[in-house]
């Protein structure tokens, strides 16, 4: 039955050959494998048996997922939108939502602020979250054969 | 590897603006990695494809919750290592038999080292999944303790314990394939 302190020292000397930061000092490892010739077979055996898999490489695959991954997401309508967005949709929703409720009460009708608040905020929040709605890009593309 | 962080972080973004097509660029880029460690877990090739297909329908859809100061690959392995242990667990309840005989290892570049490759190939098919995953994480993708610690979820003491026992079983079956190899050709 190994001690602890030889399992120990076999961990921490791996770890130093993996040029890991080893848990114990390298003083600490040399001292025990130089008196404790199991701890020192089997560290040299553990180095000697990994050679053969450090000289493989991982196959290359061919096969393409992508054509399954993209027919299951158009069957998804929703595109993926981090949280924080929704959350900012939901409250220009809202706001819209009170505009409008502004906008026909009798006695706000005819003011300018709650038919243009709501442009205004639907910019704003395009903006900061850098959306293009339309797709407006700077690139010109010439449609039809020139010749 | 900041490149590449920066290049997955702005597919990310387009993604999120909902375009759908641009998530093909991640899983071009990573697929070929992803069917090969959801192979080393799952020792067969068509589950190994299934399980892809779907880990990137469920990283899209998770796209939201992507932290953009992490790496694209690492997240997504955390989202197919979960799937890829859904599938083992139901096989414990209805057992396949039918494991393929497939191929995680690239044909060496020197044929003189074919029957080397060929043998490691079947210790690392007889090895349990999680030893096996590991070994090719750490020495067929060359991962830091500190690296296997996150794609496992486990503390980087932890990976190197387990470490070490896989790679002492690892050398048992080695060892003992090479010896009945050596007794087979003394006969």
């Amino acid at each position: 039955m190994m001690s602890e302190r030889c399992e120990k020292v076999r961990l921490a000397a791996m770890a130093a050959l993996d040029g890991e930061p080893p848990p114990l000092s390298e003083q600490e490892i040399r001292e025990h494998l130089a008196a404790c010739a199991a701890c020192r077979v089997e560290v040299e055996q553990l180095q000697r048996a990994m050679a053969p898999l450090d000289r493989q490489k991982p196959r290359v695959f061919a096969q393409d997922v992508w054509p399954g991954v993209e027919a299951a997401l158009r069957k998804q309508t929703a595109p993926a939108q981090p949280r924080r967005e929704v959350y900012v949709f939901a409250v220009l929703g809202l706001f819209l939502f009170a505009c409008k409720v502004l906008g026909v009460l009798p006695e706000l009708g005819g003011n300018w602020p709650p038919k243009v608040l709501p442009l205004v905020a639907a910019i704003v929040v395009f903006s900061v979250l850098k959306q293009n709605p339309f797709h407006i890009t700077g690139n010109l593309k010439l449609e039809g054969d020139l010749r | 590897m900041i490149e590449s962080a920066m290049d997955d972080m702005k597919t990310i973004e387009r993604c999120r603006a909902g375009q759908t097509e641009v998530f093909g660029e991640l899983v071009r880029q990573y697929q070929s990695q992803a069917i090969g460690h959801a192979l080393a877990l799952l020792g067969n090739l068509p589950d190994a494809l299934d399980v892809v297909q779907d880990a990137f329908v469920a990283a899209y859809q998770a796209l939201g919750r992507f932290d953009a100061s992490r790496r694209f690959y690492p997240w997504f392995y955390t989202i197919l290592r979960n799937r890829c242990y859904k599938v083992l667990t139901s096989r414990e309840r209805r057992p396949v038999t039918d494991i393929d005989n497939v191929q995680l290892l690239a044909p060496p570049a020197d044929e003189a080292w074919g029957d080397e490759s060929a043998a490691v190939q079947r210790v690392l098919k007889e090895l349990a999944p999680e030893d096996r995953e590991l070994l090719v994480l750490k020495h067929l993708d060359g991962l830091t303790y500190e690296e296997l610690a996150q794609r496992l979820g486990v503390p980087a003491g932890t990976v190197m314990s387990r470490l070490y026992h896989a790679r002492r079983r690892f050398r048992e079956k080695f060892t003992g394939m090479l010896d009945d190899h050596l007794a087979g050709t003394d006969e």
